[in-house]
């Protein structure tokens, strides 16, 4: 018996086609998907791996240069000096911290210039408080003691004063000076600090006994201020 | 004890499952960039000491500068305590000499190289004024013709030092001790130099 001709797909054939089809596309889709998620996660780990490593090489060298570590810097107190600034043969965090600061200091070897951020306590040095620094007359040829803002800018105030040095502080009988850093007109040695919100105080002593030690009997050390705090607003 | 040996264990079995190659990368990865961060940081400065100043004094003169005060401070945590005069010098087209008097203690006459670096100092003290007498020269090491003292053209009667460097800036430190005295500290500074030595 002869069978008709089908022009068109039977029933079950469509059905099969569909399906086949369906399926087909599925595993492409599936395969595009695992090849995606592939992809993203080596995306992933590869950003992950630039992330931590600019993170880690470029932070660490900004800290350390920024902040110094034990190798390069000095911590008395709450001073903080940079053993090798300015010399020939410094470091090179202590080459790329001075020339991020823009500084022309001189050489450690006839100066040493001690910096202080925080009061004696660990505390942030601030306009708003008030500081009293006591010390006794530094044993060097001549220092100075100026206070900045955070970023070394002179802090405009209606008496020009900007800095103490031992030819200008008053010192007391007894070999002893006391600065007062305040907003409003203090007695003695005062440096105003009008409203400049963080402060740094420099103390630069030049040819400081214990710089370069001739005879080793004779050597002492320098004795540095503290700075503390009398009250903030 | 047991619990936290057990713990202990367990810990040091998940290090194991950390793909040790890729710790060791990571960190030799973040020590190079630490190293060329650190090392490239003075040359990516945008404005140096130097730029900042070369913009504002001439070349191979003294200048003496203004007090300094907020509104006139061109360089940070440059103190107001001294007064300043500063020569940006360039030795390239010979030996540049540099004169001034360090009358007191307090005084001071630095060379500093553009990179920042303080490479000659002289400080003044009570005893006796100081008159110094600098020469610089872009190099030691090779002939750069006679010196000023073979041709009979020496300057004064103080010895005469030599320092090398190709160009800086020369700054001489004087202690502001206020108005009564500012008048003998500017006389004191006008007597720097800084000069092209002709040959």
């Amino acid at each position: 018996m002869k069978t008709p001709k089908q022009y068109w797909p039977s029933k079950e054939n469509t059905l099969t086609l569909n399906t086949g089809h369906k399926h087909t596309m599925k595993f492409a889709i599936h395969r595009l998907k695992k090849r995606a998620l592939l992809l993203s996660h080596a995306l992933s780990d590869w950003a992950a791996f630039i992330g931590i490593v600019l993170i880690g090489g470029i932070g660490s060298s900004w800290y350390l240069v920024s902040n110094g570590t034990a190798l390069t810097t000095q911590v008395t107190g709450p001073w903080v000096m940079w053993t090798n600034e300015a010399r020939v043969d410094a470091d090179p965090y202590t080459r790329a911290h001075f020339a991020r600061e823009a500084t022309l200091n001189l050489s450690t070897q006839v100066a040493s210039t001690f910096i202080a951020r925080k009061d004696s306590d660990g505390v942030r040095l601030h306009s708003s408080c008030e500081y009293k620094i006591n010390g006794k007359n530094l044993n060097a040829s001549w220092w100075s003691l100026s206070v900045f803002d955070s970023s070394g800018r002179l802090i405009p105030n209606p008496i020009d004063r900007y800095a103490f040095t031992s030819d200008t502080v008053a010192i007391s009988p007894n070999d002893q000076f006391v600065i007062t850093l305040a907003r409003n007109v203090q007695p003695g040695n005062w440096l105003p600090t009008t409203g400049a919100g963080r402060l740094t105080v420099v103390l630069m002593v030049l040819e400081g006994r214990n710089a370069s030690v001739v005879n080793p009997d004779e050597y002492q050390e320098i004795t540095l201020p503290e700075i503390t705090k009398v009250h903030c607003r | 004890m047991n619990v936290y040996l057990k713990h202990a264990l367990t810990w040091i079995k998940s290090l194991a499952s950390i793909d040790m190659r890729l710790v060791a990368t990571t960190l030799v990865s973040i020590g190079i960039l630490h190293i060329c961060a650190t090392l490239a940081s003075p040359h990516l400065v945008e404005k140096t000491a130097y730029s900042r100043l070369k913009a504002t004094l001439p070349i191979n003169k003294m200048k003496i500068l203004p007090p300094i005060k907020p509104d006139a401070q061109p360089l940070p945590f440059l103190s107001a305590d001294v007064r300043y005069a500063m020569c940006l010098f360039s030795a390239k087209a010979g030996p540049i000499t540099i004169t001034a008097e360090l009358p007191d203690r307090g005084w001071t006459l630095s060379i500093h190289t553009p990179q920042g670096d303080n490479i000659y100092t002289a400080t003044g003290n009570t005893a006796r004024s100081s008159q110094i007498t600098l020469q610089i020269v872009a190099s030691m090491s090779s002939f750069s013709g006679l010196t000023p003292q073979s041709l009979g053209l020496t300057l004064s009667e103080d010895p005469v030092q030599t320092v090398e460097a190709k160009k800086g800036i020369a700054i001489l430190r004087a202690p502001d001790r206020g108005e009564a005295y500012s008048r003998n500290t500017i006389l004191a500074m006008r007597k720097a130099k800084c000069f092209y030595a002709k040959q």
